[in-house]
């Protein structure tokens, strides 16, 4: 049933008319062909020589020698801080206010913008907010960049961007832990700081940038408390799926460790997937290894298709997910039905289901200016805007001054947590009060359990 | 006997493996045929395998939604406009992209980076319409198993397409064989310049070609959303090159060799990512086209073909 013909010539050779013609050159050709294979092979050895000396080295110690353009930049704090007082004071005798510029970078336009966009927006709304009200000494304008699809690729070139414009003073961001590990030396090496809302990959803290500031829970907690959650709901056989980005996999590492550690618990599936929409071949083999749970790291553009072709093949296991899947889109992507019940773990609050007054205020206003409720991560963007707001309302407007005050930052009350920084090198500038919360999905809505203290009491 | 492919884990990858091959067979086919009648990799099919699976997600959302299964015969109802569409598409790409230079007697490199750019227009086009994120395709057919085979689940959706796919090569094999269109096909798929001799209208031909390759690619694009219930801009890109492997694998200039090499292709991927980890199943397709190419360029079914008119 063919169609009558075959030309061999189609595809093996003439058409495509490659053209090597025995023209007697051979040992020319030869030769030639050994020296650049050599040289090739050379040219790749000494790439992967100097690529190796740039990768992170995960809970190394800290090499300060990245930064060393910084240590020449604090000898003229003293200097900088001075400048800008009397600017301030400028400022208050009624002359026009110098703009200085809080830059963002996230992913605000791909597959994965609704964990960014609500960052952005909270951080935004604070500054808008500030600058109305004013009693600053500066005019805060922020610049929010797109890095699509957090591509670390790109996001030196943006970061790069925001150091060489001299207006920005400080950074909130990047949101995932990739692009924060491509941008951060780079911030670190012009003085400027960075606090990230959203990245929580754990070695991010371990690399001696003393500019580097992470706002949240890092997935040491959330590891621990996923191992926490998915032990005390009595699961025995889980599966891990992480999905092989900086931050998935870190957080699948972590809670494979959490659970290996634990007794009369079985990880039965210990796998990295790259994002893909057909997980067939994965789903198969959870069908093979039928644990009761299955945890997901990795992001809301895939974990709701996981989550879908595991119910239609009939695998009623627990789905969870960490916070790069607490979503509403998981909901509208996967379904209200399939989605009922899926755990997820969160180092952030959710300030429209808190019981505290000055979240429920923040989400009203939230509200008021965008017209829908505060997603993931708002929250945190909104508290390291106040913490710059605070730094600028003390007088601190140069890159260097806001360096140090936010490094000497103490008790700083935030709708999230209180604001103080760990001293470990190990792990520098963690929040002292991290709190990974857990959610649920009920009846399409993520609903607030609790700290996962109290949830698996 | 490694863990893989013994039957306690093989029997979960057999039906996956088929499902999948189907609709890889479905769209094979559209290559065969261009390659068949022009010596001509089409590979803008990926996009018109897109378009047909757009039109289908459409024309769903207007009656159904990605929450709760609604009529399992919408879906049957959606094939007209999926069909359609990416027929449209097919033939539009025909006149647009390849016409022109078959007119002029453009060498073969031309069809080529004009294939190409014409996937990237349309992917890109349809990028700016409908935005990067994926979007659910509603749902018609219940997707929970309908029985098990011992542990096995077989879904209704995996029978549906394997059953849609063996009915649409019958039918094209039908067309091909017994239709005064399908002899046109064959006419010029082995002398175009005798064939015109002979009568035969080429443009006329070309042109049913690529309407029948777009056809049934249009149906693997609505079946593709019922399996795997998403669609975005670029959902055509791997399955696109996966249906071209499998088209080489078979035979390419071969309509049954399609259908082989697709269903092959698809249970070699379900039981090596079985073996060797998910993460591989994309690297086991590619590595079996490269090992097509250099030790069997002509197919599993390739050589079985002579000048059978």
């Amino acid at each position: 049933m063919s169609l009558g013909f075959w030309r061999t010539e189609g595809l093996s050779s003439g058409s495509f008319d490659t053209g090597v013609v025995d023209t007697g050159r051979g040992s020319i050709v030869k030769r030639r062909l050994l020296m650049s294979v050599a040289m090739v092979a050379a040219l790749s050895a000494l790439i992967a020589a100097c690529g190796n000396n740039n990768k992170p080295s995960a809970g190394g110690t800290p090499t300060a020698e990245r930064c060393k353009p910084y240590k020449k930049a604090q000898a003229l704090q003293l200097a900088d801080g001075h400048v800008s007082l009397v600017g301030s004071v400028h400022a208050l005798q009624g002359q026009s206010k110098p703009t200085v510029k809080i830059g963002f970078i996230g992913d605000l336009t791909g597959e994965n913008s609704s964990l960014v966009v609500g960052s952005r927006d909270g951080a935004k709304l604070a500054f808008k907010l500030a600058n109305a009200a004013g009693d600053l000494p500066v005019n805060v304008e922020f610049v929010a960049l797109d890095n699509k699809n957090a591509l670390e690729s790109t996001a030196a070139p943006l970061a790069q961007q925001l150091i060489n414009d001299k207006q920005v003073v400080a950074v909130i961001g990047p949101a995932f832990s990739g692009e924060t590990s491509v941008a951060t030396p780079l911030f670190c090496r012009a003085g400027i700081t960075n606090i990230t809302p959203s990245a929580t990959r754990v070695d991010l803290t371990a690399q001696g940038w003393h500019t580097f500031f992470r706002g949240l829970g890092d997935d040491n907690q959330q590891s621990a408390a996923a191992g926490k959650l998915l032990v005390s709901k009595g699961f025995k056989k889980i599966a891990v799926v992480n999905d092989k980005t900086a931050y998935g996999q870190g957080l699948g590492e972590g809670i494979v460790k959490v659970l290996r550690a634990t007794s009369n618990v079985t990880v039965v599936l210990d796998e990295g997937v790259s994002p893909t929409t057909n997980y067939t071949s994965l789903v198969d083999s959870l069908l093979a290894k039928q644990p009761d749970a299955v945890y997901y790291a990795g992001y809301v553009a895939q974990a709701p298709l996981i989550l879908k072709q595991m119910r239609d093949k009939g695998l009623k296991a627990q789905f969870a997910s960490g916070d790069g899947s607490k979503e509403n889109k998981f909901i509208t992507t996967a379904g209200k039905s399939v989605s009922e019940g899926v755990l997820f773990t969160c180092p952030c609050l959710d300030p429209s289901v808190s019981s505290d007054p000055a979240a429920k205020d923040f989400s009203s206003k939230f509200q008021a200016e965008y017209g829908h409720l505060a997603p993931i991560y708002a929250a945190e963007g909104w508290d390291l805007a106040q913490i710059y707001i605070a730094a600028f309302k003390a007088g601190k407007t140069t890159r260097a001054a806001i360096l140090k005050y936010v490094t000497d930052l103490k008790d700083f009350v935030g709708l999230t947590k209180t604001f103080n920084w760990t001293k470990d090198p190990a792990a520098l500038h963690e929040p002292t009060q991290k709190g990974v919360n857990i959610y649920e999905i009920k009846s399409g809505k993520i609903v607030l359990l609790g700290p996962v203290e109290e949830v698996t009491k | 006997m490694p863990d893989c492919l013994g039957w306690g884990e093989l029997q979960f990858r057999l039906f996956g493996g088929l499902s999948t091959g189907s609709i890889y067979a479905l769209i094979a086919i559209g290559y065969t045929l261009v390659y068949g009648v022009l010596q001509l990799i089409n590979f803008a099919h990926s996009e018109v395998f897109m378009g047909g699976m757009l039109a289908g997600f459409l024309f769903l959302n207007l009656f159904a939604n990605a929450d709760q299964a609604t009529n399992p015969y919408l879906l049957i109802v959606a094939f007209i406009p999926a069909m359609l569409a990416s027929g449209a598409v097919a033939v539009a790409l025909e006149r647009v992209a390849y016409r022109p230079l078959r007119k002029r007697g453009a060498p073969r490199l031309a069809y080529l980076i004009s294939a190409i750019g014409a996937s990237f227009f349309l992917s890109n086009l349809v990028l700016v319409w409908r935005g990067r994120s994926y979007e659910s395709y509603p749902k018609t057919v219940d997707p929970s198993p309908l029985f098990y085979l011992g542990r096995v689940p077989i879904q209704t959706v995996d029978l549906i397409i394997f059953a849609v796919m063996v009915g649409m090569v019958l039918a094209l094999d039908a067309i091909v064989q017994r239709t005064r269109v399908g002899r046109g096909i064959r006419a010029v798929a082995q002398d175009v310049e005798t064939a015109g001799l002979m009568g035969v209208d080429i443009n006329q031909v070309v042109t049913t070609t690529f309407l029948l390759g777009g056809l049934l690619a249009g149906a693997g694009g609505l079946l593709y959303g019922l399996k795997f219930s998403v669609v975005r801009f670029d959902i055509g890109f791997l399955p696109g090159i996966k249906a071209f492997t499998a088209a080489v694998l078979g035979g390419i200039g071969n309509i049954r060799g399609a259908m082989v090499g697709g269903l092959a292709l698809g249970l070699m991927e379900s039981i090596g990512a079985g073996c060797f980890g998910t993460q591989w199943q994309d690297v086991i397709a590619f590595m079996v086209l490269v090992g097509v190419l250099m030790f069997r360029p002509t197919g599993l079914l390739g050589e079985s073909v002579g000048a059978k008119a």
